[in-house]
């Protein structure tokens, strides 16, 4: 029985990438029961958890050997078939490679769950594709996900995703429920895509010596601008966290910040407690409205910086120009692929009008999310350290 | 004197069995009350704080009064905690079909519980309430009815204990 097949999106080459796979290849003849169908075997509830003790300590060796210790976190949210069937492939890629490393686990970016299809590992342009979920292990990931409190995250199922401990978001798409023509839930839920959290310090190194310019304010207000999947918010997690807490080779003592994280991806607070370092002296507004949560910080948090991720109507307008006008400083992010961009959307362009970011950051993917193409000063011209 | 002996065995006996009724016909009720407070505290728990469900339970189980409404939601609560995807309607079943042989209740009243389970954990909070306030609707019209049967039958069964003994003793004096 073939368990596992590889699928190529796009062109690239990616040597971590095809190790893996090949491995998944040679599994093929080695490994038949991984790729089976829950319930296919005999003694499928006390063999299952025999054989999951077996692998959970080889997992555990494989994650710690490999610094890649997110499956210990995640697999526990997975129906136990699923969370049989990611171990048996994990410890099988690594074993196989011949040494534990980023070749297994740490290429892995998106854990892809499709009722009654194949379950996806999606591995940077690639994906492994296993054998197909059922309903009812779909089902269990669900109730494992939400606690059985689908109450509880009625938010998170209206907005369609859902934040688990260390900072791991899992999309939710299925049949949406409509009430007065507002999406009330999602149910069933039929496609569960689990986004692994991977925090990056250092990744803002670069550009922090141009966002503590800024004169006797000390932090310039900042707009980072990209197009979807270049590295904005991580980015602008790694300037929280180092404005936050300090930089001492640049004699920066560390500044309160006030965050507004509307959709939960730059703290990604499970439970109201920040999941990635945003630093030690940041007050997060988790799922806050950015202009509600940006007015509320103003009026009872006393930060010096204010940041949001993905600004773009009148009402975030409004509020970063009462931060600006109260002596604060903002980063932000929005999408765009140059300044030009920026002047087509009229929020945006009142917000160039009124000069009040005073940095332009504008990332690609060039050389990998993250790639800083240029820095604009605050009437659009490069920007140079004088 | 044997004699004597024999008729107090069977004089306690019938007493013990009358009373023993008795004590089930007064606790139903004050069961039943017991268990319509633990649904407003949960319902407080599932509407104002959106607690999540297993820790919900634990804390309904810690909130009344010791006894069996505070077992049997403490059980579902570490059911729910150790669950491995198995949907809360299914463990809330198991549980109070678990629990209710050990109590007075009877079986319909056991299923007017069971009602919670309808959606339980997987509706939102709106239709999460409904579904507890109902079902402590229906176990507030069943205490009216165990409190309306304890009232009447209470006496019933501790003097009839009595009285039946006697009876015993007299004819086979």
């Amino acid at each position: 029985m073939r368990w596992i097949r590889t699928q190529e999106e796009k062109s690239g080459s990616a040597g971590a990438v095809d190790a893996a796979l090949a491995v998944g290849r040679e599994r093929d003849s080695t490994l038949p029961v991984v790729g089976k169908r829950p319930g296919s075997q005999a003694g499928t509830s006390g063999g299952a958890m025999e054989l999951s003790g077996r692998t959970g300590r080889t997992l555990e060796v494989v994650t710690k050997a490999s610094g890649w210790e997110w499956p210990l976190g995640l697999l526990s949210f997975l129906a136990p078939s699923l969370r049989l069937l990611l171990e048996e492939w994990m410890a099988g890629t690594s074993a196989v490679v011949g040494q534990v490393g980023p070749g297994s686990l740490g290429m892995v970016e998106e854990i892809r769950l499709r009722a009654e299809r194949p379950l996806g590992l999606v591995c940077g342009n690639r994906d492994v594709l296993l054998r197909p979920v059922t309903a009812d292990e779909l089902q269990q990931t669900v109730h494992l996900i939400s606690a059985c409190s689908v109450y509880a995250l009625e938010e998170e199922f209206r907005q369609g995703f859902i934040t688990l401990p260390g900072g791991h978001r899992v999309g939710l798409a299925g049949r949406v429920v409509l009430t007065e023509g507002r999406v009330k839930t999602i149910y069933p839920v039929s496609s569960l895509n689990i986004r692994i959290a991977r925090q990056l310090p250092g990744v803002a190194d670069g550009l922090m010596p141009i966002v503590l310019t800024g004169g006797a304010s000390g932090v310039a207000s900042t707009l980072i601008l990209s197009p979807p999947g270049c590295g904005k918010t991580t980015m602008l997690r790694d300037l929280v966290r180092q404005i936050s807490s300090g930089r001492p080779e640049s004699d920066w003592p560390g500044w309160n910040v006030g965050l507004v994280d509307e959709r939960s991806e730059v703290a990604a607070c499970y439970r109201g407690v920040p999941q990635h370092d945003v630093g030690t002296r940041t007050d997060v507004m988790d799922g806050c409205p950015k202009s509600e949560g940006m007015m509320r910080l103003l009026r009872s948090l006393n930060p010096r910086v204010l940041v949001t991720d993905e600004i773009g109507v009148a009402d975030d307008v409004q509020a970063i120009l009462e931060a600006i006008n109260a002596g604060v400083a903002v980063i932000a992010t929005a999408h765009g692929a140059c300044l030009k961009d920026l002047r087509q959307r009229p929020a945006l362009r009142a917000l160039m009008e009124q000069e009040v970011f005073q940095r332009y950051v504008l990332l690609s993917r060039r050389r990998g999310p993250g790639t800083v193409e240029a820095v604009f000063d605050v009437d659009g011209r490069p920007w140079t350290d004088s | 004197m044997l004699k004597l002996v024999g008729a107090l065995l069977i004089l306690g006996t019938c007493a013990g069995v009358g009373g023993w009724q008795a004590w089930r016909l007064r606790a139903r009720p004050r069961l039943l009350a017991e268990l319509q407070a633990a649904l407003a505290l949960l319902a407080t728990q599932v509407g104002y704080g959106a607690v999540p469900l297993p820790e919900a339970l634990e804390a309904v189980g810690s909130g009344v009064p010791a006894g069996a409404a505070g077992r049997l939601f403490t059980e579902a609560g570490q059911q729910l905690r150790q669950a491995q995807g198995e949907p809360a309607a299914k463990l809330w079943r198991r549980s109070v079909e678990k629990w209710l042989p050990e109590t007075v209740l009877l079986p319909e009243e056991g299923e007017a519980l069971m009602r919670l389970a309808l959606g339980l954990g997987e509706a939102p909070r709106e239709e999460q309430l409904r579904s507890i306030y109902e079902v402590q609707r229906r176990l507030q019209a069943l205490e009216v009815t165990a409190r309306d049967v304890s009232e009447r039958m209470t006496k019933v069964w501790s003097y009839g204990g009595v009285l039946t003994g006697l009876a015993v003793i007299v004819t086979i004096w």
